[in-house]
């Protein structure tokens, strides 16, 4: 068994030591509470390895500095496959020497970036998730689904129906469900198997249009926004569309539902006042509860996989993006992150995916929010917009 | 609180932390040989199959408020844009209201429309600019839409014979990145639909 030894604890720093491990953890956080990026310096690399290592890592709470000012040195070792070599200066020792073969020379750095990231921060890596999205070819038209790496390689269609898909998200690992209007030229959302191939219309049996569906954390049930009271409001049903249940009957339009971690919650926006807010209802029926975010017109709520904090998008010129923590003594306090709009997290609860406008154009593009620090996934060719992150 | 998440966070580090020796040796992980394939997309579509439920307008136990249109009706039927292309309605930025200065347009739709048979129907199509995000705007198209059916149901139009559908910001009447432009995109479209005769007629020629 491994014992801790708390050294020190001091303000916001925490120091501690595995006795029986190498591995020394300190975590200092910054005022919104995330941790510090932690310095690290990357050496012995080339070529895609060592930009696909940076790239991963710089989304997963390190930022890279000479081998001197490093808290570890991260090098590359003589094992066949990725690997690496990890030094860390304190303890004047090597704490990490893995390798990855198989597959292609990109999986196995993304799966040694999740790796160092999970023995460093103890927080999952991202490196080998997924995405899905909204691409189109001009400005306007059709939209259809694709999939794509994290970094949006790999990028495949989903759909290929030539009408306008859009407003994915995962259900699992393996299904998608997404707004189509294939069937009836209205929004219907499909669930769609990715190994089959097999669709299907959730809401067929309801006349009128469904739309932005948000599945639970437990992968069970699906919040979504229907019409079918005469008002777009937002419903709760079964994963397979049984069991409907209305939750907010306002004569104006409710809009893009997303759920708290635990489940309970389903956070989205309403214009019931005549203008944009974000609230908060019980997944299982009750009264809206406004959410403060001290900012005008917030739109698409997205809440942190860790329920920390929840991330969205303000009107102006251009829109700019958003993230309020829910608890602690910012509460409640909006700051500003980046331009840009439709903000999802990434299962690490730092990373955050959104939508930026380049040349009037979309970009999917990756943001650390602690550091602010963006890359534009620039592989995915034409418009991409409305990601959803696997997680 | 934060001390406890922190030590938590902590802990699960040092937990997951799987050298434990002074010297570590190399561990090797094989990974899957994963073919990612191109063609899976072809595949799914090719592949798909609907399952789609019989239609019913009411569902045992459920509440209905407003009831819509049963769309099984408007499948397959003729679509006339040019009847009333010169009453599409303009909204406010952000707005689903109906100005005062554009209500004329929808008495002009009642009127026309209860001239026709009850064998004709209506589509009403929603649609926002650019501005905004995706999700937001396709409700507020909706709820445009919806607004514009229940004025016509409030000039004595059958609301079961009025289909809305939004299309958010993704089918703009024009491009453009200014208000000029903009102003034409927020709107919502009155199109006549035919009656069913029309198409048997149609399709037996």
């Amino acid at each position: 068994m491994k014992k801790l030894l708390v050294l020190a604890l001091t303000g916001l720093s925490l120091h501690l030591l595995a006795a029986d491990s190498d591995v020394i953890v300190d975590i200092k956080v910054d005022p919104l509470g995330f941790p510090l990026p932690i310095p690290v310096s990357v050496s012995g690399y080339s070529g895609d390895v060592d930009s696909v290592l940076r790239f991963d890592l710089s989304f997963m709470g390190f930022e890279f500095v000479s081998p001197d000012k490093a808290r570890y040195n991260i090098s590359k070792n003589n094992a066949a496959g990725v690997g690496a070599l990890i030094n860390d200066p304190l303890q004047k020792k090597s704490i990490y020497n893995k390798a990855f073969t198989g597959g292609s020379m990109r999986q196995q750095t993304h799966a040694l970036a999740d790796d160092i990231a999970k023995t460093l921060t103890g927080k999952p890596g991202i490196a080998q998730t997924r995405i899905a999205f909204k691409a189109r070819a001009t400005d306007h038209g059709a939209g259809e689904i694709y999939i794509a790496d994290f970094d949006g390689f790999n990028a495949q269609p989903v759909t290929k129906d030539n009408v306008i898909c859009a407003a994915p998200t995962w259900a699992g690992r393996g299904e998608l469900l997404y707004v189509s209007y294939k069937l009836m030229g209205k929004p219907d959302i499909l669930s769609h198997n990715l190994a089959t191939g097999a669709r299907k219309a959730l809401f067929r049996q309801y006349p009128g249009s469904s739309m932005s569906p948000a599945v639970s954390p437990d992968g069970r049930r699906v919040a979504f926004i229907h019409n079918k009271a005469g008002s777009p409001d937002l419903y709760v049903s079964d994963i397979d569309g049984g069991n409907l249940k209305q939750l907010t009957t306002t004569k104006e339009d409710e809009s893009s539902p997303c759920w708290s971690p635990d489940g309970r919650r389903i956070c989205f926006a309403s214009r019931q006042t005549g203008k944009a807010a974000l609230y908060t209802i019980s997944a299982d029926g009750g009264s809206m509860s406004r959410l403060s975010v001290s900012a005008a017109s917030p739109t698409e709520p997205d809440w942190s996989p860790d329920g920390k904090y929840v991330v969205f998008t303000v009107p102006g010129n251009p829109f700019k993006l958003c993230v309020v923590p829910m608890q602690g003594p910012l509460r409640g306090t909006a700051t500003v992150l980046v331009d840009g709009e439709d903000p999802v997290w990434a299962p690490n609860s730092r990373a955050v995916m959104f939508v930026k406008n380049v040349n009037n154009r979309h970009v999917l593009t990756l943001l650390d929010v602690p550091s602010k620090q963006t890359k534009e996934i620039g592989r995915i060719m034409g418009d991409a917009s409305q990601p959803s992150w696997a997680r | 609180m934060k001390i406890q998440t922190l030590l938590t966070l902590a802990l699960a580090a040092v937990i997951s932390a799987t050298t434990g020796c002074r010297n570590p040796k190399v561990i090797h992980t094989a990974l899957p040989n994963m073919s990612v394939t191109g063609d899976r997309a072809a595949q799914m579509s090719d592949g798909e199959r609907f399952r789609i439920g019989d239609q019913a307008s009411k569902v045992a136990g459920e509440q209905v408020t407003t009831e819509l249109a049963n769309d099984n009706d408007l499948a397959g039927r003729d679509l006339d844009r040019a009847a009333f292309a010169n009453q599409t309605v303009y909204f406010d930025y952000d707005r689903s209201t109906v100005r005062a200065d554009e209500a004329s347009k929808v008495e002009q739709v009642a009127g026309a429309f209860k001239a026709k048979g009850a064998d004709f129907a209506l589509l009403i199509e929603g649609h926002c600019d650019e501005r905004g995000t995706e999700e937001y705007n396709r409700a507020l198209g909706e709820s445009r839409a919806l607004r514009l059916r229940e004025l016509l149901m409030n000039s004595g139009v059958d609301g079961k014979r009025i289909f809305t559908r939004s299309f958010g910001k993704d089918q703009p009447a024009s491009i453009g990145h200014d208000e000029s432009v903009w102003s034409k995109n927020r709107r919502g479209e009155f199109v006549l639909v035919l009656p069913k005769k029309f198409i048997t007629t149609q399709n037996t020629q």
